[in-house]
């Protein structure tokens, strides 16, 4: 019988605990943010760039030709629906880019900057036009933006602290929830066992066509899906899902659906897992490792060393699918599942129990496990589980339960980030490391960091891969030692304890990393992801069209401007949302003059990484694709 | 004391399983001598395993001559090696050139006499001494010269290996009759289709094509200066020999040899009236039955009409323990022996005649090969030459560049630049040798570009003078890439590792806590 159409279990009775106004300004403002920036790219995408013309006669010769416009000869070989921009050499959308027409030929521009700089000396512009280019570099934040966000952070920061934060003790509109699964087709399908089973199919096929596509494929990176799907869409779309999805990658993750099936196959050792490892440092060593090999080595250019990254965690996930009881992997040693987890304490979605319909209940299936499904396969305790940190939202406590007490709950961001938790210390660690390496994953990509290192080299002889590993270490410990500084001054002022500050204050730092990250991701997403249309087509670069679109490159969905609009939205966001966590933070851990005094150099500390994230958003940046 | 009959046998089969190993490389070695390179090649491949593998054939062949004055190997050595080098050609130990001695192995020259419907005088010429043998001693071949009597026996030891990994074993036995049906079938094939099949599945027959291809590849690649392991060398036979192996380790222990192999039904058929023979001294037997445990071709000494079958390997002998069984072993027969042992090696060189199945002796003077690529250009066709056409990192390579009108057969007189770049990822390129006119002559562009390091490069030509479009661009590979089958064979292969210790664990695990439960 296919279980969508069996009965659900009665829903268990909620308590009818009304959203007040404030928490259902709270529940929808992840939404309104997500229409705003999709309307800043309808907008954008809507616009029709200006143009000048160089020389003033072209005009009405231009205007006379207005049925038949020019054509333009900057158009790249080969490919349709782009222009390159004969500055800076991006490939831009011809519609809306900005425009200039010098000797009878239309040239497009990125932004209106580098029109500007064409117009300086177009002769030599347009005689370059066509030469073949080594790469592209793209412009960052314009200084007048860049002013401007910074002294907006300042205002926020330090004149309207006071209005945030209530008085840090009730729930506020923060408790605000809305129950999805009141919905019972919704509960159905959780319920059943075609969840998640369906989608992990899907994922693994796909997973599987990405390492025979990285193995077999062209190694050419611009001509093979592999690094592009892997390393511009899903390893930043992930953050992008974590918003809006929580966990959701975890839900249909390829690397655990092939180790589960294979350890259902050949059943598991049920060890239990290591006493010493039983953290996530494994996790937080892992995500070290993979920024090393990502950005020291350059996997991300490889196709073949993309699928071998992908094959190694999918060794690692079978290896302890076969050995450790449960999804150990998943719990301790997964770095994407531990990223995720963390930013995911920010997510507007969480699986929660009815806690007053649990106290009756002594079955403790939820935990061990029935016939119906597992126990909670990443060793929550699905009845008391407050955070979202391991949560994979596989939803078999919704098939265990035996009085339907789980719901799926949409609620606002952070929501977790103020719940009094037990602040541990590999995860405040994890917070502050996915600040410094979003940070420093930006600053790799910039022309200052080839510098940086390039000097390194010259100053102290050493090789690429050595002067890159230190130079990673210095950068990933500054932002530690800064954060250190002030929070031993915040603990030193306010008489509180130093850890106490340090581990709770660093998942106030969180929303900072996140949007950073989203706001770098934001630029390979819009800018290099509509690239996929093409690959979509021809994924191992052997010159198939499967859905005709193989000869056609989409220039990037947003102009530059467009970019910078939503790249500087996301970091005053993330500020935002740090300032009123930090606030909370404070007045949790002291009260009245106190929390003040714990809270400035805290509030500090925000400013300094905003600011960096700011300063990291206005260098140019040396794009992966470009010239193809 | 017992004269065991094992160590000689085993001392025979390593013997040949080292000249299969070796005769390739000796080939090759002659082919350089005869081309006057050996000594250039030996300095230009250093310690690469090419080299030393050049380096180790040229020692062994130097064993025993005098080197001239002063270490200058000078004009007599190289005649002197290239002599010694001539009495070691061939692949198959009986199907080989040996001091002047040309052995056929008896399958490849009935198999081609049947495709063929002729006798050849060469190759009938060759099988004329392993026919006598077989006919004088039936399947000694199979007991004491065919490298699969050395290995399968080695490789069937993982049988315990696997009892150990609680794997399943089986110990399943076959009609002796098969391998007479496959002979048969492949005679008919070959009569009616003039098609030689058998050498696909003759496993000595693959084994040394293995090797001599292993030395060709080796060598060829060497030449155009790649050194990585040969992987392209393992073929469709290597993956039936590995088959082969599987099923005698896992299912049927022995059946290759006993039940399967034409070869073998070839040699059986013709021993029937062979004269060395195990005697029996039924009064002695004690009906042990060790020796049928024992048997390697799934006889039962003591009792069976052996007819053709036995291989006269001496197992049974070695193992009986109130020597009830022996071989009588006359001087004739020891002299016949010997000779045999001696006559290693291989008119593979006759093969050569009239398309007949050959044992992969590859004569053929391999040259480092050329890069051409054409390309059409306005009316013009450009053509792109380079010199080698496998360039190595670090070394200078050289373009050559024509351009010509083919309508008019005239050369475009204009510039032409290149530029070279290394290909990047994600489309970056980096410049690695700016725009330059060439030199040149007679119509011929001739550039020098120099590879930094192994990777994907692009040469563009520029003809600047030309109306319209006037750039051109030639991929280029320097280097290679390994193979991707290795990284999924080293995942797989991981993979079904865990999946077998884990199972085996398990089963363990599970056979304590029973014998727990029942002490």
């Amino acid at each position: 019988m296919n279980p969508l159409l069996s009965p659900s279990r009665p829903a268990a009775p909620k308590s009818a605990v009304k959203n007040g106004w404030a928490g259902r300004l709270a529940l929808s403002l992840p939404y309104a943010l997500g229409l705003l920036v999709l309307g800043l790219i309808a907008v954008d995408l809507g616009r029709t760039g200006s143009t000048v013309y160089v020389d003033a006669n072209e005009m009405a010769r231009t205007a006379a030709e207005a049925t038949h416009p020019p054509a333009s000869n900057v158009e790249s070989p080969g490919i349709s629906g782009g222009a390159v921009d004969p500055v800076c050499g991006m490939t831009v959308r011809p519609s809306s880019a900005e425009k200039a027409v010098f000797e009878g030929r239309t040239f497009h521009f990125c932004s209106s900057y580098c029109r500007t700089a064409f117009l300086e000396k177009p002769a030599e512009f347009a005689q370059a036009a066509h030469l073949p280019r080594a790469s592209h570099t793209m412009r960052g934040l314009p200084t007048r933006m860049y002013q401007w966000a910074l002294v907006l952070i300042l205002i926020l920061s330090f004149g309207v602290i006071e209005l945030l934060g209530g008085d840090g003790k009730g729930p506020g509109p923060m408790s605000a929830r809305w129950d999805l699964t009141a919905w019972a087709p919704l509960r159905r399908l959780l319920e059943s066992n075609l969840f998640p089973f369906i989608p992990r199919v899907f994922t693994s096929v796909l997973f599987l066509v990405v390492i025979a596509a990285g193995l077999f494929g062209n190694q050419n990176p611009a001509m093979n899906i592999a690094p592009l799907l892997t390393w511009t869409v899903w390893w930043t779309g992930l953050i992008f899902a974590v918003l809006y999805l929580g966990k959701g990658w975890c839900t249909v993750c390829p690397w655990d659906a092939l180790a589960g099936w294979a350890a259902r196959f050949n059943s598991s050792l049920d060890l239990p897992w290591p006493k010493a490892l039983r953290s996530i440092w494994p996790a937080v060593g892992l995500f070290l490792a993979l920024t090393w090999v990502e950005l020291g080595m350059g996997i991300t250019l490889i196709p073949r060393a993309t699928a071998w990254v992908a094959l190694a965690l999918l060794g690692m996930a079978v290896t302890c699918a076969f050995l450790f009881e449960r999804k150990s992997f998943c719990r301790y040693a997964c770095l994407v599942g531990r990223v995720s987890g963390l930013y995911a304490l920010f997510s507007s979605v969480e699986i929660r129990a009815a806690k007053e319909n649990c106290s009756g209940c002594g079955t403790l299936d939820c935990w061990k496990g029935n016939a119906l499904g597992d126990g909670c396969p990443t060793f929550e305790y699905p009845r008391a589980m407050t955070l979202n940190t391991y949560c994979t939202m596989c939803a078999e406590c919704f098939k265990t339960c035996p009085s339907g007490s789980m719901s799926l709950n949409l609620r606002p961001w952070a929501a977790d980030l103020v719940v009094e938790g037990k602040p541990r210390a590999d995860e405040a660690a994890l917070a502050l490391i996915l600040l410094s390496m979003t940070a420093f994953h930006g600053l790799t990509m910039t022309p200052s960091w080839v510098a940086l290192l390039e000097e390194t080299r010259a100053a102290t002889g050493l090789s690429f891969l050595s002067a890159f590993t230190g130079l990673m270490a210095a950068f990933l410990a500054l932002p530690v030692l800064v954060y250190a500084a002030l929070a031993a001054a915040s603990a030193a002022w306010a008489r509180v304890g130093f850890r106490d500050v340090a581990l709770r204050f660093a998942y106030a730092l969180l929303p900072i990393a996140l949007f950073y990250h989203l706001a770098h991701n934001a630029e390979h997403f819009l800018m290099e992801g509509p690239r996929l249309l093409a690959l979509v087509s021809d994924p191992f670069g052997w010159g198939w069209n499967l859905f005709g679109t193989a000869r056609r490159a989409m220039p990037p969905l947003v102009t530059l401007e467009g970019l910078w609009r939503i790249q500087v939205l996301f970091v005053l966001v993330g500020h935002l949302y740090s300032l009123w966590i930090t606030a909370r933070t404070a007045r949790r851990l002291a009260a009245g003059r106190g929390a003040l005094a714990v809270q400035i150099p805290m509030l500090v500390a925000m400013v300094v990484f905003s600011w960096a994230s700011l300063w990291l958003l206005k260098q140019p940046m040396d794009m992966r694709l470009s010239g193809m | 004391m017992m004269r065991l009959i094992w160590p000689r046998r085993r001392a025979v089969q390593v013997l040949v399983l080292a000249s299969i190993i070796l005769f390739p490389f000796i080939a090759r070695y002659s082919h350089y001598l005869w081309a006057r390179q050996e000594t250039k090649l030996l300095e230009r491949w250093g310690n690469s395993p090419a080299g030393l593998l050049l380096r180790g054939t040229d020692a062994l062949m130097r064993v025993g001559l005098p080197m001239e004055e002063s270490g200058v190997v000078g004009r007599r050595p190289r005649k002197a090696l290239l002599v010694r080098a001539d009495h070691f050609v061939g692949s198959l130990p009986w199907s080989a050139r040996l001091f002047g001695l040309s052995l056929t192995d008896l399958l490849a020259s009935a198999e081609s006499a049947f495709a063929t419907r002729s006798l050849v005088s060469v190759l009938a010429a060759g099988a004329i001494i392993p026919l006598l043998a077989t006919l004088l001693l039936g399947r000694v071949y199979c007991g004491w010269i065919c490298p699969i009597g050395l290995l399968m026996p080695l490789i069937r030891r993982l049988r315990s290996a696997l009892a150990f990994l609680e794997l399943p074993v089986h110990d399943v036995r076959f009609w002796k009759g098969n391998k007479y049906a496959l002979l048969g079938a492949a005679a008919l094939i070959g009569l009616i289709g003039g098609l030689p099949i058998l050498h696909y599945i003759y496993p000595p027959a693959i084994l040394s094509r293995e090797a001599h291809s292993f030395a060709t590849i080796l060598f060829d690649r060497a030449e155009s200066g790649l050194f990585g392991f040969p992987w392209g060398f393992f073929s469709g036979g290597m993956i039936f020999l590995a088959v082969v192996a599987l099923v005698e380790v896992a299912v049927a222990p022995g059946f290759w040899c006993a039940t399967l192999c034409p070869g073998g039904a070839l040699y059986s058929a013709l021993s029937r009236w062979r004269l060395l023979r195990v005697k029996r001294t039924k009064s002695a037997c004690i009906d042990c039955v060790l020796c049928d445990k024992a048997c390697p071709m799934q006889l039962q000494p003591m009792t069976d009409k052996t007819g053709g079958e036995c291989d006269s390997c001496g197992v049974c002998v070695d193992v009986c323990p109130t020597k009830a069984l022996a071989f009588k072993f006359s001087r004739t027969d020891a002299a016949l022996m010997a000779l045999l042992c001696l006559g290693l090696a291989a008119p593979a060189r006759a093969h050569h005649i009239i398309g007949l199945p050959h044992y992969a002796y590859d004569e053929s003077f391999p040259q480092a090969p050329v890069l051409r690529l054409r390309e059409k250009l306005g009316p013009y066709e450009v053509i792109l030459t380079g010199y080698p056409g496998n360039p190595k990192p670090g070394e200078k390579s050289e373009l050559h560049v024509y351009v010509n009108d083919p309508a008019t057969n005239t050369p475009y007189e204009q510039q032409v630049l290149l530029e070279a770049y290394r290909m990047k990822p994600f489309g970056f390129q980096e410049k690695i040798a700016d725009a330059r006119e060439g030199l040149v002559e007679m119509g011929l562009h001739k550039f020098h570009v120099v590879y930094p390091t192994v990777a994907n490069y692009e040469v563009v030509l520029v003809l600047p003078e030309l109306d319209g479009s006037s750039t051109l661009r030639f991929p280029l590979v320097v280097g290679e890439p390994g193979s991707p089958w290795r990284d999924v064979a080293l995942f797989g292969g991981g993979f079904l590792a865990l999946l077998v210790v884990v199972r085996a664990v398990k089963i363990k695990r599970a056979r304590a806590a029973l014998k727990e439960k029942a002490a």
